[in-house]
């Protein structure tokens, strides 16, 4: 049954290439309708390759050579384990979910398609196809292709609305950064090529045989590859600008699936990851430094598509903790939970900007709660859910990170070149940002929901936009109980496969879930802070009786608001340099060194053209005498070459 | 000396003079019958191959040859003919629109 | 006695051939070439070619001579004196790569083939060897089918080239 992962890829494609081939041939609902029955088909096959990702020696299938030299190989095949089964599911579930809920987002007040519908299915398919190449490549090329894909496809869609001139320059900013990323994950390829002593060094299972320096080089490029295409500091800057593009776009991939990859890649190559000194410390490192940097700058966004985008990095953030230190099943764990109520809060978000024809400013909005109330109850399960409230989904994925991460300090650590210390300041960090992200979370559901009427008068959602939404938000509600603590844990025994090849002799470097039970101690705190979180965000806008005003920041709020002017630096340290040197060049050189390939190029070009012009006679005669001249020669060398040997 | 040994020198020479003959003459007539030349002399190479093989396949390349002199021959008298009807004269040194 | 046939046919041939490219006329260079066929034609009978003789001599002597004397009465071309050319570069060049060409060829012959016997039976062995029509013709028609088959392509093409170039506008 684990063939069926091939359908999983090929049916996106073939959606993609039914709508970008056929154009008009086809009408707008019906492209609509063909991405959804693609995406949704997919998801079945992914239902039936989970039936057969339990037997790790035939989940390899589809298995290709792509180059041979020698003994050196590139493989080429889809793995349907349960991992790749795991990020496929995700990605064609929740994927078909959004698609559907699009048919209803991308249309304008009159019901009409907004812009061009096929060419949104088109993109939409290609970024699933895409994805699911990447999630489901057996080799680190294929993967590459799959990895500038999104890229790509997420490119395309941030830069959907193309009239609008913010829109496109975020979109080239990510593509950009994804670029940056991409560069990383192709010198780990190179590094992994000259170092590994496996005949197919690429296949995901054999890049665990690097040893050395080599490994710990090949580790920092593949994490640059995750960092910026998970929007992790420093390359974080391209997610909340992505937020110009339509929200089923930003939902989808910029909150469910692409940014996820990061993750992804990092437990794929755990065996590589695992290993490396240098990586157990970075990734964490970097993972708690996001999540705390972006939950700061979500406290003061104004726009509530950017307050979801900064905490979809905090999220990954929790996520890179988790799995830097190899707690790979939490990391995996979150991310499908946050798939669900990130997806959610992202669509609700969407339906209340849709009903208020494109508002997105939380200033403006305000007491909406009485108009539109079914959307208000989602995005308080969405709200809920991210705040780790029992008993929600986000709640059991969040304490199966924190309980990575001992509050006090303990003894039975994994002996990690971390360090102890580094666990216990790991962990508070979590705790500091569960607070934040409930306060955030809670600060924009009271500004949308309610203090003041506003004067804004929404309308009513379609059905085809509110049923996905239905589903998604079970799912928030449900999806946690994979794992409850102190009882049992699901995916342990589903990740059982994965995890097997470390099991003899090797080191434990996969750090299953804590299954007996919680500290008391961190339940408390956790849950605690969210609640706290939840009130002192109550306290503040809740109870609010006239509209916040419409007017910059001043100070550190300013400072929160930009992003700790980090685009600023950015734009200072790179982008002002590369400016004033082109511009230098423009000025000073450009005209001499055109003028000199000018007359270099062209008039060595033109005096050689008129010497040979001469050797064309126009005599039929005189060209023959050069085929003898020719022939001649040639025999002349065989015959030289013959009495030689 | 061997029968076939002096048979494949004559067709050498045979395919000198013809290759020769085909860059002296300017009439495109007698190219013509200089490029014959050099296929009967490949003809006479190939027959003493295949007697010094003593097989028949060297005979059937000849018939090839023959073939295609045949086909060769009807179209390129045809474009003599053609070329003379345009300009009342054949001389391939007439055709040299192509200088440089 | 075969081996002073042998000579004269050859010495004939290459003078023959000489005279296709040195005789001004085009009429007597057409005739030369019909010299030069005939002797090359009674060589493949002294090499066992049988059917090739007779080949050589319908095709060649009966077919595309004829052809060649028609346009060559046809177009009654004026006559060319090669040395009074007013290219003497092409001259000798021509002449000079030509006699190389000739120098090369007749060494690497020699060198390559000098020792080589004939592997065909005598001229009274059994029959059916070798140069014979029944051998050609087992061989033309099994393994040589197709590439036979094909060479009737060859000739409609140039068949209809012929058509095409002779039609009035």
């Amino acid at each position: 049954m684990a063939e069926a992962i091939g359908l999983v890829v090929l049916f996106p494609l073939l959606g993609f290439l039914a709508i970008a081939l056929l154009g008009q041939m086809i009408s707008q609902k019906g492209a609509a309708i063909l991405a959804c029955a693609a995406v949704g088909l997919a998801f079945l096959a992914a239902l039936v390759a989970l039936a057969g990702s339990r037997d790790l020696l035939h989940s390899n299938v589809w298995q290709y050579t792509w180059i041979q030299a020698g003994n050196w190989k590139v493989s080429f095949g889809l793995y349907a384990d349960p991992l790749s089964t795991f990020m496929a599911l995700i990605v064609t579930g929740v994927g078909f979910l959004i698609h559907v809920y699009s048919i209803g987002y991308m249309t304008d007040a009159q019901g009409n398609p907004e812009h061009d519908y096929r060419r949104f299915f088109a993109y939409m398919n290609l970024f699933v196809f895409t994805m699911l190449l990447l999630v489901c490549s057996n080799n680190l090329l294929f993967l590459l292709v799959g990895w500038g894909g999104v890229g790509l496809s997420s490119f395309l869609l941030i830069g959907f609305y193309k009239d609008k001139p913010s829109a496109v320059a975020a979109a080239r900013k990510a593509l950009v950064t994804n670029t940056i990323g991409d560069v990383g994950l192709l010198l780990g390829i190179f590094v992994i090529i000259i170092n590994s002593p496996q005949a197919d060094p690429l296949n995901l299972a054999n890049i665990g045989a690097l040893t050395g320096s080599s490994r710990d080089l090949a580790a920092i490029l593949l994490i640059i590859a995750a960092v910026a295409k998970s929007a992790q500091l420093p390359l974080h800057a391209w997610l909340p600008d992505a937020m110009e593009g339509p929200t089923p776009v930003s939902a989808l991939i910029h909150a469910a699936t692409m940014v996820t990859a990061g993750v992804y890649l990092i437990t794929r190559c755990h065996n590589l990851f695992a290993y490396s000194d240098v990586a157990l410390v970075i990734i964490p490192l970097i993972g708690a430094a996001s999540a705390l940097f972006a939950a700061t700058c979500a406290l003061v966004q104004t726009d509530i598509k950017r307050v979801l985008a900064y905490s979809t990095m905090s999220q990954l953030g929790y996520m890179f903790m988790a799995a830097g230190v190899g707690a790979y099943e939490a990391a995996m764990f979150h991310l499908l939970t946050h798939a669900f109520f990130k997806a959610l809060l992202f669509l609700t978000a969407g339906s209340v900007i849709h009903s208020l024809d494109g508002e997105q400013d939380m200033r403006k909005m305000g007491g909406l709660a009485k108009k539109i109330p079914m959307t208000r109850n989602l995005f308080l399960v969405g709200a809920l859910a991210i705040s780790g409230i029992l008993p929600l989904s986000g709640f059991f994925s969040k304490e199966a990170i924190l309980g990575t991460f001992p509050l006090f300090g303990a003894d039975n650590l994994p002996n990690w070149s971390l360090g102890n210390a580094s666990f216990v300041i790991l962990g508070w960090v979590g705790i500091i940002v569960a607070f934040m992200t409930a306060f955030y979370m809670f600060r924009a559901f009271f500004l949308v929901f309610y203090g003041p009427k506003s004067d804004l008068h929404p309308h009513k959602t379609p059905n085809v936009m509110q049923i996905p939404l239905y589903v998604l938000a079970v799912l928030a509600v449900v999806g946690g109980f994979l794992y409850v603590p102190g009882a049992y844990n699901l995916l342990e025994k589903y990740f059982e496969p994965i995890r097997a090849p470390f099991l003899d002799g090797q080191p434990q470097h996969w750090l299953s879930i804590n299954t007996d039970g919680l500290e008391l101690t961190k339940l408390i705190a956790a849950v605690g802070v969210a609640i706290l979180g939840i009130f002192v965000a109550y306290g503040i806008y809740g109870t609010r009786t006239k509209p916040i005003p419409v007017r910059a920041y001043q100070g550190f709020q300013a400072f929160l608001f930009n992003g700790w002017y980090l685009d600023k630096m950015y734009d200072l340290l790179i982008a002002s340099p590369v400016r004033w040197l082109a511009r230098l060049l423009t000025k000073e050189a450009d005209k001499d060194v055109a003028e000199a390939l000018d007359w270099g190029f062209g008039g060595s070009v033109w005096f050689g053209s008129k010497l040979l012009r001469k050797t064309e006679t126009g005599y039929v005669r005189n060209y023959a005498l050069g085929i003898l001249v020719g022939v001649v020669a040639i025999l002349l060398y065989v015959t030289v070459v013959a009495i030689q040997r | 000396m061997s029968q076939i040994t002096f048979t494949l020198l004559v067709s050498a020479v045979i395919f000198s003079v013809g290759a020769a003959g085909v860059l002296l003459r300017r009439n495109p007539l007698v190219q013509f019958m200089s490029i014959e030349l050099m296929l009967n002399a490949v003809n006479l190479a190939l027959i003493s191959f295949a007697g010094s093989m003593g097989t028949a396949e060297g005979q059937i390349f000849v018939l090839m040859v023959l073939t295609v002199a045949a086909a060769e021959a009807v179209v390129g008298l045809g474009i003599i003919v053609a070329m003379f009807r345009k300009r009342n004269r054949i001389d391939v040194d007439d055709i040299r629109s192509m200088d440089g | 006695m075969e081996q002073v046939v042998l000579l004269i046919l050859g010495v004939l041939a290459v003078a023959s051939a000489l005279g296709v490219v040195l005789m001004p006329n085009a009429v007597y260079s057409a005739m030369m070439l019909l010299l030069n066929l005939l002797s090359l034609a009674i060589l493949f009978l002294l090499l066992h070619a049988q059917f090739m003789f007779a080949a050589q001599l319908v095709i060649y002597a009966g077919a595309i001579l004829v052809l060649f004397l028609f346009v060559v009465t046809l177009l009654n071309p004026e006559g060319e004196f090669i040395f009074r050319d007013k290219k003497r570069l092409q001259r000798a060049g021509a002449i000079s790569f030509g006699l190389f060409l000739a120098a090369l060829l007749i060494g690497a012959f020699i060198a390559a083939f000098g020792k080589v016997q004939p592997n065909f039976p005598d001229s009274s062995g059994a029959a059916g060897s070798y140069g014979s029509v029944e051998a050609f013709g087992i061989a033309l028609f099994t393994q040589f089918l197709l590439p036979f088959e094909l060479t009737s392509l060859v000739l409609l093409v140039a068949l209809i080239g012929a058509v095409v170039l002779g039609k009035r506008k």
